[in-house]
C-alpha cells in the first residue's frame, strides 16, 4: 500500500550527512590549495623510531646579559600543541629547547611534520632532553608536562619527566612580579619587565590553526612565523628567569622595590633571613606606595617575631599603625595580641582591639565576619577583665586614673 | 496513629474497603501469590573473605538468579540480570565484582549509573559489604568529585562508581590518566539498563563502542554485567548496546509476598462530555485512608506539576491533626540533593510514610520497603507501570497497588481493558546507535581519543566514509594510514548524552532576601534546580512554583546566554496553581522518501517544531477549575527532528464533507487518534511522538532551509496554533486555533497530519512509523468503531469538549477512506 519512491541509499545518505555535519559543524568547508614550496630549511636526524626534524638557530643576546648565564645545563623549553584543553586529542607538534651559550641563546626547535612520525619526533625530544640537569619552563607543570605526557604515554614510548629536575619559572614570576603586571602571562611580563616588543608576532592562540593548515594543504608558509613565535617565547623565558635570579640574588638598586617585596615574599619560607632584608630594604626605599609599606612592615615584624625579635615587632607595627591612618585589621590583632601577651600593657592592647572591633563590623570578609566578631569580643572581653584585675591588685597605681577615665574625660 | 493490630491486618482491610466503595470504578482486582524463595548454597570459589563479609550481612545462600550469573560470568561471557525491584539484583553483579578484586589486587571494576544519585545509593551500599574487606577501594567519579580528589581517585581507587556522561567527557578523553583502570579492567557494571533506551541508549552504545576501542588499546577486554527493570527484549538491548552477545538471567529466585492490584477509573460526572471526576483529586482520596491508618504509601504522578499539585492535596487532606507535618514528602528532579537523601533516609527508616514522587523513584533508590503504591495516572508503559506497582512489596506479608486512570485515552484504553494490560508484554528498548547524528558525534570523540587505523570498524559499522567526510570537514587528517584528530576542540564538551539541555536553572527563594543582607549573609537561597527543557514551562514569570506543597511565586527569569541561569521566586500564599500555555508550529525541512497511504500522500523527513510559553491559566486546588490567566514573554524554543507527514488530498476530503469546519473537527481528531495509538506500535511512550496538524509544505521536494534559518519569517509569517497542557490530560492536547482559523481560510486546502520524534535529530520513529502507517489506519478504524461514546472521547479522537462535535465521525469516515 505504501510504495517507496527513489531512494538510492548510500549516495543520498551520504549527501545527507554532509549536509548534517555542515549545519553541525556550521562554517563553511575549505577549499583544497596546490601546496607552495617549502620556505623554512629543517635538518632531519635519524632516530630508532625514524626521521625526526629540527632546527638550530643561534639568537644573540644583549651584551649586559650574557654575562649572566644560568647553571651549566639548564635548558628552557616551550611548546606549541593544536589545543588547549588537554586531553588525548591534542598533539604537541613543536618542542622548542633553548640552552644559554657563550653569550647567545642556542634555540633547538623539533617539529612534528607528519603525525604518522610522532615516534621518532618524541624520541628526538627525549634525547635532547636526556643530557639537560634542569629543565625551565613557563607554566609547565600544568601545561606543557602533562600533554608531553599524555603524547609519550599514547606512543608507549618512556615518559622523561621524573627524569629531569623541572623549574617552573610561573609560581615565582607570579610571586616577583604580580604587583608590576596586570597579569602574569608571559607576553605580558616581556612586554612589562623586558621591554620586548615581539613585533608582528603570532598570537598563540593562532598556532593550532596555522599547523592545522599545514598539515591539511602542506602549506608550509605558515612555519617560520610558528618556529618564529616559540622562538620568541623563549627568548622572554630565557630572559625572565635571568632577571627572576638576579633579583633573587641580593636587593639591587636596578630593580624596583616592589620587585623586592615579591622577592621577599618569596623567600619567606624558603629562607627567612634574605626575606627580612629584602623587606627592610624596602620599607628603606622612598618609591613605595603607602599600602605597601604598611603590608611589608606588617610581614617583616611575622618574620621578626617568628625569629624571636618581639621588641623590633612591637616597635615597627606601633610605628606603622600611628602612621598609616587604615592599617590591616590582622596587622591591629596581631600588635594587640604582642601587646597583651608580651608586653602585657592591656591598656594598649585594648585600644587596638576595640579599633579593630570597629572596623571589623564593616572591613572584614562576609563569610568570615561572625567568627572574626566573636574572637575580637573574646580578646576585648578578656582584657577588660585583665585591666580591671591589675587595677584590683594595683588599687594605688590605678585607682585615681581609673578616677580620671570617666565617659567625660578629656 | 496506627490504628491497633497493625498495618498489614489494616491493608487487607482497606483495599477490600476501597473495592467495596467504588463499585464500578474499579475495573479489576488481581491478586498474586506469595512465592517463596529458591535458594542456592554459597559456591565454595567465593573467596572466603567475601563469603564472611557476605555472612555478616546474613547472606548465607544465594538467590538461584544470583548463582545463575555467576555460573555465566565463570564462563567468561556478559550477562544481562532482569528481575523484579529488591529481588538482590546488586549482589548478581557485586559478588563477581568483588571476588575478581579480592583475588587481583591489581583488577578494576567500572559502575556506570544514569544518575549520580544512584551511585551514591550504591556506594552506601558497597561501603557497607566493605567494611571488612580492606583490599577495596570504592570510589564515586562524576561531576560532584572535587577537583583535588580526582587525581586521587583515578590512582586509588579499583572500583569506580560513575555514569556515561562522565565516562564520555571526563574518562575516555583522557584515558592515559587512567592506565591503571584500563590496563586492568575486569567487568564493566551497567545498571539500569532499561533506562538506556531512545537517543539515549544510542549514544551509551556508542560511548561503550569507545570504551572497547580504548580497552583494546590497553589490551583488555572487560566483562559486561548489565541489570535493567522489566523489558520486553534486555537480552537484545543489552547485546545492542554492548555489541556482543549476552547471556539472559531472568528466573527470579527471589522471595515475595502476596500482592493485590486494583485498577480505579474515575466515575463519570458529565456522560455528555465525557468528563471523569479529575484523576489527581482521586488519587488523594483513595490514598488518604491507608495514611492515615499509617500504612507506608508511594504515590506517583506523571509530571511534575501533578506530583505537586498531588503532594499539597493529599498533605491537606492527611496531615490535618497537628504533630503530623512531613509525613508526606514529595520527591522529584529538580529538588536539591540534601533534601532527597534526607527524604530517602526518612522512608527507609520509617519516619516518612508517604511520598510522592514523579517517576524519579522509579528507579533502584533503596527507600526500603512500602505497603502500598498509588499509581495517579497510567506511567506511559507497561514497565513502568510494573516497576511503579513494585515500589510496594514486601518479601513477605501483603502488598497493595491501585493504579488510578486519568481520562487521556491510553489511561481510559488500560483501565478499561485490564486483560490487555495484564497479558501484554513490556515494552521493547529501543536503541539505534547507527542514527547518523548519533555515530559522527562519537566518531569525532573517538577519533580525539585514538586515531582511527584505516578499516578499523565502530562497532560492527565500517566508518571509512564517515572518516573521509570528517577529514573533509577539516576534523581529522590521515597520515600513515590513521585518521589523527585535528581540531583545537575538545568534541566531547560539545556533545551531551541527554536531551535535556546542559544549562540547569537555579530557584532563588528572595523571601527573606533584605533580612538576609542585614544579618550579613551573602548565602544565597537555593531552593531547587530546574532543567532547561522544563525551566519555560515551569518557572515563568509570575508562575506559581510549588515545592513539596509550599507555594513560591516567580519574580524574574533570567535564561539570556550571557546570564547566570536563575529564577528569582518568593513565598506566596494562594489558592490556585499556574499552569502553563504553549504555542507551537511545525515546519517540514526535508523530505527524505514519500509514498501514498491509500489516497493519502505521506512523506517521511526533517521537521522543525518551535514552542513558546504565551501565557498561563490559574487553577483553583480544590475544585481544579479555571480561575484567571496571564501572559508571559519568552523566546521561542526551537528543536529539530525527524517527523512524517499525511496529507489528505481534496479527492478525499470532498468526499467526506463539504464543510471546513466540520473537517477540521475531523482532521483534529484523527490526529489525537493516531498519536495516541502511534506508541502501542512503536513500543514507545505517549511523549516520546509529537503531533500536529497543519498545512502541507510545498510540492516540490523540501521547503526552503532558508526559511528556517530567518527566525523572524517563523514568526510573522505563521501565526502558530495554541497547545494547552494540564496535569488532568497527561499530555499535549491540541486546541490549534491558529492552525483552525488558517485551515479555514487557506486558498489551497490541504491538510496534513504531521507526527514526529519528540527528540532534536529524531530516534528512529517516525521512519519506523512511515513503514507502520496501514497497521496504524486499521487500528484507527477498530477503536473508532468499538469506542462506545457519542462524539467523541479521551479514549478515540479525544475529549468531545477539545476536538468538536463532529470529530469523531468525521475522522471516522477520513480514515476510512484513507485506509482505501
Amino acid at each position: 500500500m505504501i510504495e517507496e519512491s527513489v531512494h538510492p541509499a548510500r549516495a543520498s545518505e551520504l549527501a545527507r550527512l554532509r549536509e548534517l555535519l555542515r549545519r553541525l559543524e556550521r562554517r563553511p568547508p575549505v577549499p583544497r590549495r596546490p601546496a607552495p614550496p617549502p620556505i623554512l630549511s629543517l635538518e632531519t636526524i635519524e632516530t630508532r623510531y625514524g626521521v625526526a626534524l629540527r632546527r638550530v638557530e643561534d639568537v644573540p643576546l644583549p651584551p649586559p646579559l650574557a654575562a649572566a648565564a644560568p647553571p651549566a645545563g639548564t635548558l628552557f623549553l616551550d611548546t606549541e600543541t593544536t589545543g588547549l584543553s588537554g586531553g588525548t586529542g591534542t598533539y604537541v607538534f613543536l618542542v622548542g629547547l633553548a640552552s644559554w651559550d657563550d653569550g647567545r641563546l642556542r634555540v633547538t626547535q623539533y617539529f612534528l611534520g607528519d603525525l604518522a612520525a610522532e615516534a621518532a619526533f618524541l624520541a628526538a625530544v627525549r634525547d635532547a632532553v636526556a643530557a639537560a640537569r634542569q629543565l625551565v619552563t613557563f607554566n609547565g607543570r600544568t601545561f606543557d608536562f602533562p600533554l608531553l605526557e599524555t603524547r609519550y604515554l599514547l606512543a608507549r614510548a618512556p615518559w622523561w619527566g621524573g627524569e629531569v629536575a623541572h623549574l617552573d619559572l610561573y609560581p615565582l614570576a607570579r610571586a616577583l612580579w604580580r604587583a608590576r603586571a596586570t597579569d602574569c602571562r608571559l607576553t605580558t611580563l616581556e612586554t612589562a619587565l623586558l621591554q620586548m616588543d615581539r613585533g608582528d608576532d603570532v598570537p598563540g592562540a593562532l598556532m593550532p590553526q596555522l599547523y592545522f593548515r599545514y598539515l591539511r594543504y602542506q602549506d608550509a608558509r605558515a612555519l617560520p612565523r610558528i618556529f618564529a613565535h616559540n622562538r620568541w617565547d623563549l627568548l622572554a623565558l630565557a630572559l625572565l628567569a635571568a632577571r627572576a635570579e638576579a633579583l633573587l640574588a641580593g636587593p639591587d638598586p636596578h630593580h624596583d622595590p616592589l620587585e623586592w617585596l615579591g622577592a621577599a615574599r618569596w623567600l619567606e619560607r624558603r629562607d627567612p633571613t634574605r626575606s627580612a632584608g629584602f623587606y627592610e630594604a624596602a620599607l628603606g626605599a622612598d618609591r613605595l606606595p603607602d599600602g605597601a609599606r604598611t603590608r611589608a612592615a606588617w610581614r617583616l615584624g611575622r618574620l621578626w617575631r617568628r625569629a624571636g625579635r618581639l621588641e623590633s615587632a612591637v616597635a615597627l607595627w606601633t610605628r606603622v599603625a600611628r602612621e598609616d591612618p587604615t592599617p590591616p585589621l590582622g596587622l591591629l590583632v596581631d600588635l594587640a595580641k604582642l601587646c597583651e601577651h608580651h608586653v602585657r600593657d592591656y591598656a594598649a592592647a585594648l585600644r587596638l582591639a576595640l579599633t579593630a572591633l570597629g572596623r571589623a563590623e564593616n572591613e572584614s570578609p562576609p563569610e568570615l565576619r561572625s567568627l572574626v566578631l566573636a574572637a575580637l569580643h573574646h580578646r576585648v572581653r578578656r582584657l577588660e577583665r585583665r585591666l580591671s584585675a591589675r587595677r584590683a591588685s594595683r588599687p594605688a597605681a590605678s585607682g585615681p586614673s581609673a578616677g580620671v577615665e570617666g565617659p567625660h574625660a578629656p | 496513629m496506627a490504628a491497633p493490630g497493625g498495618p498489614r491486618a489494616d491493608l487487607a482491610e482497606l483495599i477490600d474497603r476501597l473495592v467495596a466503595d467504588a463499585g464500578g470504578a474499579v475495573t479489576a482486582t488481581r491478586r498474586f501469590a506469595p512465592r517463596p524463595p529458591r535458594l542456592v548454597s554459597l559456591p565454595d570459589t567465593v573467596d572466603p573473605r567475601l563469603a564472611d563479609a557476605l555472612r555478616s550481612r546474613g547472606i548465607e545462600a544465594l538467590y538461584s538468579h544470583q548463582a545463575r550469573a555467576l555460573e555465566l560470568l565463570a564462563k567468561g561471557g556478559h550477562c544481562v540480570v532482569v528481575t523484579p525491584t529488591a529481588s538482590g539484583k546488586t549482589l548478581c553483579y557485586n559478588l563477581p565484582v568483588l571476588q575478581a578484586l579480592l583475588t587481583d589486587p591489581s583488577a578494576r571494576a567500572l559502575y556506570l549509573f544514569p544518575t549520580k544519585a544512584l551511585a551514591q545509593d550504591q556506594l552506601a551500599e558497597l561501603e557497607e559489604l566493605a567494611r571488612a574487606l580492606p583490599e577495596l577501594r570504592i570510589h564515586t567519579y562524576d561531576g560532584d568529585t572535587p577537583q583535588d580528589a580526582r587525581r586521587a581517585v583515578r590512582a586509588r581507587a579499583n572500583l569506580v562508581l560513575s555514569n556515561p556522561d562522565m565516562l564520555h567527557a571526563g574518562i575516555l578523553p583522557h584515558h592515559t590518566k587512567w592506565v591503571a583502570l584500563f590496563q586492568n579492567l575486569r567487568y564493566v557494571i551497567i545498571d539500569e539498563l532499561h533506562t538506556y533506551r531512545g537517543v539515549f541508549g544510542s549514544h551509551l552504545a556508542n560511548v561503550l563502542r569507545r570504551l572497547h576501542r580504548v580497552c583494546r588499546h590497553y589490551g583488555t577486554a572487560p566483562q559486561f554485567v548489565c541489570a535493567s527493570a522489566t523489558i520486553a527484549n534486555p537480552q537484545e538491548l543489552a547485546e545492542r548496546l554492548i555489541g556482543q552477545p549476552v547471556g539472559l538471567v531472568s528466573e527470579n529466585g527471589a522471595p515475595s509476598g502476596a500482592k493485590v492490584l486494583v485498577f480505579y477509573n474515575p466515575p463519570v460526572v458529565n456522560a455528555e462530555l465525557g468528563i471523569r471526576r479529575p484523576y489527581l483529586k482521586e488519587a488523594a482520596r483513595l490514598a488518604s485512608p491507608f495514611l492515615k491508618h499509617g500504612i507506608s504509601t508511594i504515590t506517583f504522578a506523571g509530571s511534575r506539576l501533578a506530583q505537586e499539585v498531588l503532594l499539597a492535596t493529599l498533605k491537606t487532606a492527611v496531615e490535618r491533626p497537628p504533630g503530623l507535618t512531613n509525613v508526606i514528602r514529595g520527591y522529584r528532579g529538580g529538588y536539591l540533593p540534601g533534601r532527597r537523601r534526607e527524604i530517602e533516609r526518612g522512608l527507609r527508616e520509617g519516619e516518612v510514610l508517604g511520598v510522592v514522587s514523579t517517576n524519579a523513584l522509579e528507579l533502584g533508590i533503596d527507600i526500603g520497603h512500602l505497603d502500598l503504591a498509588v499509581l495517579a495516572g497510567y506511567p506511559g508503559t507497561i514497565a513502568s507501570t510494573w516497576q511503579q506497582i513494585g515500589r510496594a512489596g514486601r518479601r513477605s506479608g501483603l502488598s497493595a497497588a491501585v493504579l488510578v486512570a486519568s481520562s487521556a485515552p491510553l489511561d481510559q484504553f488500560m483501565v478499561t481493558h485490564p486483560d490487555y494490560f495484564f497479558g501484554a508484554s513490556p515494552e521493547h528498548g529501543l536503541i539505534n546507535p547507527d542514527n547518523p547524528y548519533v555515530l559522527v558525534s562519537h566518531l569525532k570523540c573517538a577519533a580525539f581519543e585514538l586515531p582511527f587505523v584505516d578499516g578499523e570498524a565502530f562497532g560492527e559499522r565500517d566508518v571509512g566514509d564517515y572518516l573521509r567526510l570528517l577529514a573533509e570537514e577539516g576534523l581529522l587528517h590521515a597520515a600513515g594510514g590513521r585518521w589523527h584528530w585535528t581540531s583545537e576542540s575538545y568534541p566531547a564538551d560539545h556533545l551531551s548524552l541527554r536531551t535535556v539541555g546542559s544549562d540547569n536553572f537555579v530557584v532563588i527563594d528572595t523571601t527573606h532576601r533584605e533580612l538576609a543582607e542585614r544579618q550579613l549573609t551573602k548565602k544565597r537561597q537555593v531552593i531547587a534546580e530546574v532543567d532547561w527543557k522544563s525551566a519555560f514551562s515551569m518557572i515563568y514569570p509570575k508562575a506559581i512554583y510549588l515545592i513539596e506543597g509550599e507555594q513560591f511565586e516567580v519574580q524574574e527569569l533570567h535564561f539570556r546566554e550571557d546570564e547566570e541561569k536563575v529564577a528569582y521566586v518568593k513565598r506566596i500564599q494562594v489558592d490556585y496553581f499556574t499552569d502553563a500555555i504553549t504555542a507551537k508550529g511545525v515546519w517540514a525541512l526535508d523530505r527524505f522518501r514519500a509514498g501514498g497511504a491509500g489516497v493519502g500522500r505521506v512523506a517521511q523527513g526533517e521537521l522543525l517544531v518551535a514552542e513558546q510559553v504565551v501565557g498561563f491559566k490559574k487553577i483553583k486546588f480544590d475544585t481544579m477549575e479555571n480561575v484567571g490567566s496571564g501572559e508571559v514573554e519568552l523566546p521561542q524554543q526551537e528543536m529539530q527532528t525527524a517527523g512524517l507527514w499525511l496529507t489528505i488530498p481534496p479527492e478525499t476530503l470532498a468526499a467526506v464533507s463539504r464543510d471546513r469546519d466540520a473537517l477540521v473537527d475531523g482532521l483534529r481528531g484523527l490526529t489525537y487518534l493516531l498519536h495516541h495509538l502511534a506508541p502501542l506500535f512503536l513500543m514507545c511512550d505517549v511523549r516520546d511522538l509529537g503531533s500536529w496538524l497543519g498545512d502541507a509544505p510545498p510540492d516540490d521536494g523540501p521547503t526552503c532551509r532558508e526559511e528556517v534559518v530567518d527566525r523572524d519569517s517563523l514568526a510573522s509569517g505563521t501565526r502558530p496554533g495554541v497547545a494547552t497542557r494540564s496535569p488532568d490530560a497527561g499530555v499535549g492536547v491540541l486546541t490549534a486555533q491558529g492552525t483552525r482559523a488558517r485551515l479555514l481560510t487557506a486558498e489551497r486546502f490541504e491538510p496534513t497530519v504531521y507526527l514526529y520524534d519528540n527528540q532534536p535529530g529524531g530516534i528512529g520513529l517516525a521512519e519506523k512509523l512511515f513503514e507502520l502507517l496501514p497497521p496504524l489506519l486499521a487500528r484507527a478504524r477498530e477503536t473508532l468503531a468499538a469506542c462506545p461514546c457519542r462524539a467523541g472521547c479521551p479514549s478515540c479522537v479525544g475529549p468531545v469538549n477539545a476536538v468538536g462535535r463532529q470529530a469523531k465521525p468525521l475522522a471516522a469516515a477520513l480514515v476510512e477512506r484513507l485506509q482505501g
